[in-house]
């Protein structure tokens, strides 16, 4: 299994995807006053067709399964490698919220860039991954469907939690408030993200296992 | 050891190209006695030939007396008497006249055309 | 002992019927798997290592089940399906050091052997490589973990005359010592004249022989003979064609007996391929 993971970054997946894109997407928090949940979603729009793109162009998957690995293993190091990239953009992204906080204070016209919004932004990714993997693994080869579904799911979570912040003054309390009880409740919001994204990584690889065993590559 | 020529082309089965030339290298005494024949899969590799048909020319040598076999040493040129040889060398040639007699029975010639053409044949052999 | 015991596997799909293969293979010997393009031998060679998911049958190597000890036994197999297009943008030593963590008995000396008897150059991209080099390479990487099993799809096909040879040459000094095995498929007939031990004969997805090679010729003739000839004959034979002079066709050597004077040679596997063929062919008008 571990393998398999280094074997993606070695050989599967362009170096540009796991260390320059994060920082471009990370740079993106340093623009004032957005939607932060679009520099995220960046991700969603470039590197998930790319790097899915040159799976298929280098044969990926063939290669794999010569391998003395199960199919199981083979699909547990495939969604281990994503998520290790998405947390990689996390954690820039977290690097650059927090430039930006210094930059320019926490107020923010749409959500503020606090513990809140990296508990929703790890709901997003845990829906985007929940949604794009199960439907991937029928084939382990269209990735054009599932990425639309993942993205329309993602961006839809992302957008209702958007206008619920700027039309719901309750909600809005909730998430950026400052108050000591609201932060304790944002912090919650992480961890409960964090947990989400673990919970519906673990749903989505047991489905695509199981869908993938029944592939004839 | 003399060269082995083995064709694919041959109507002949490969085992039995490959016995009747190590045969005759050994009833013509051009094999020494005690001699140790190549391993099986060594002798297929080199040969290119599978190594079921050698197994199964090897096994012809043995039963026919001419090679025996030691474990895990491999096969030798058996000790055979002048006597001997020329009875091996008789049977093998008995056994080949016979295919062929009745080749030429099936063809309708008398035994005097045989032998006729057998001596005719025979002189223009030796002038080779 | 048997390194590979095939029991009726089975795989439908929409157009192809791979019905109810069975063969086995005894350990230090090479077997050829021969038949037509689509004759489905990809096919049984992927279902025996769970590549494709069969419908029904057992897979049993060195008398293991590959189901459930598929990972163990894949240490010891070395397997290769067509030619390496993987990765083609990469160098070769990056996959080759890839490949190296999967194998707990990776042989670097082997590896770097081949690599060298291959003429293959570690700094090369794969992109850079001619199709018979790739290969080579694909080869190169399958035979490096001292593998007991090997099994190859196709690992003549793209290489020239010399090349070939050069490979068969390396199979039988693979299984010279007697514990290595060498399972793999081909439509160069003439790559098994040479040093196959045993054929498996697969036609339309059904296993029509797998026997010695020396059985597998010796079980069959080449018969040739006037039309009169022919007349009687045709309901024995597996199936012949008609020319001017007569008719050529192929019948099992046990059947040829009644009928003296037809000349009759030992046919070549590409024969035997051909009229099985024409045999189905045959079937089918007649099923119309």
């Amino acid at each position: 299994m571990r393998s398999l993971i280094y074997k993606d970054f070695k050989l599967s997946i362009n170096w540009f995807f796991f260390i320059i894109m994060p920082f471009l997407t990370g740079a993106l928090f340093l623009i004032p006053q957005w939607p932060f949940f679009i520099a995220l979603m960046y991700f969603f729009f470039i590197t998930v067709p790319n790097v899915f793109a040159t799976y298929n162009s280098q044969n990926d998957f063939g290669f794999a399964i010569m391998m003395p690995v199960s199919k199981n293993d083979i699909v547990k190091g495939k969604i281990s490698s994503f998520i290790i990239i998405e947390l990689i953009h996390l954690l820039t992204g977290a690097i650059f919220a927090f430039i930006h906080v210094k930059l320019y204070g926490i107020d923010n016209f749409m959500l503020d860039l606090n513990f809140a919004f990296f508990g929703i932004a790890f709901m997003m990714f845990a829906l985007f991954n929940i949604v794009f993997f199960p439907i991937y693994f029928k084939s382990a080869y269209k990735y054009g469907i599932p990425t639309i579904a993942a993205n329309v799911a993602a961006i839809l979570f992302a957008a209702a939690v958007e206008l619920l912040v700027l039309f719901n003054p309750v909600f809005r309390n909730f998430l950026e408030g400052r108050s000591p009880e609201m932060k304790v409740l944002q912090i919650i919001i992480l961890i409960a993200g964090i947990g989400i994204f673990a919970l519906f990584n673990f749903i989505a690889y047991k489905m695509s296992a199981k869908r993938f065993e029944n592939i004839d590559l | 050891m003399r060269g082995i020529s083995i064709s694919n082309k041959s109507n002949k089965p490969i085992y039995q190209q490959l016995f009747e030339q190590i045969s005759s290298q050994i009833l013509k005494g051009e094999l020494e006695s005690d001699f140790n024949l190549p391993a099986i899969r060594t002798a297929a590799k080199e040969l290119r030939i599978s190594i079921i048909t050698v197994k199964k020319a090897w096994e012809k040598l043995e039963r026919d007396g001419l090679i025996y076999s030691v474990a895990g040493k491999g096969c030798f040129i058996s000790d055979l008497s002048n006597n001997e040889l020329g009875n091996k060398r008789t049977n093998i040639i008995r056994k080949q006249m016979l295919k062929d007699l009745l080749f030429y029975k099936n063809l309708g010639i008398s035994e005097d055309e045989i032998i006729k053409l057998v001596k005719e044949l025979y002189s223009k052999v030796l002038s080779c | 002992m048997k390194v590979l015991n095939v029991q009726g596997i089975c795989k439908r799909y929409d157009k192809f019927y791979l019905d109810d293969v069975s063969f086995s293979l005894d350990e230090g010997y090479i077997m050829g798997f021969i038949g037509s393009n689509g004759a489905g031998k990809t096919t049984t060679l992927k279902g025996i290592l769970n590549v494709i998911h069969k419908d029904a049958g057992t897979v049993e190597i060195f008398g293991k089940n590959i189901d459930g000890n598929e990972i163990a036994l894949k240490q010891d197999i070395a397997f290769m399906m067509g030619s390496s297009d993987y990765y083609p943008g990469r160098k070769l030593k990056t996959i080759s050091s890839i490949v190296q963590r999967f194998y707990s008995n990776w042989n670097q000396e082997a590896y770097e052997g081949y690599l060298k008897r291959f003429k293959l150059d570690p700094e090369k991209k794969v992109k850079e490589l001619s199709q018979g080099m790739r290969i080579k390479f694909a080869l190169t990487l399958a035979l490096s973990h001292n593998a007991r099993f090997i099994i190859l799809d196709e690992p003549t096909s793209g290489l020239d005359p010399v090349a070939r040879d050069n490979l068969l040459e390396l199979f039988q000094e693979l299984v010279e010592k007697g514990d290595k095995s060498i399972l793999f498929s081909t439509h160069i007939t003439s790559d098994l004249e040479k040093c196959a031990d045993y054929i498996t004969y697969i036609n339309n997805g059904r296993i029509i022989e797998s026997t010695t090679k020396d059985d597998l010729l010796d079980k069959y003739r080449l018969v040739n003979g006037s039309e009169d000839d022919l007349n009687g004959m045709k309901e024995d034979m597996v199936s012949s064609k008609k020319n001017s002079f007569g008719f050529t066709g192929l019948i099992e050597t046990v059947k040829l007996k009644p009928y003296k004077g037809i000349n009759a040679e030992v046919p070549t596997l590409d024969d035997i391929m051909i009229y099985y063929a024409k045999k189905e062919e045959d079937n089918a008008q007649f099923n119309i």
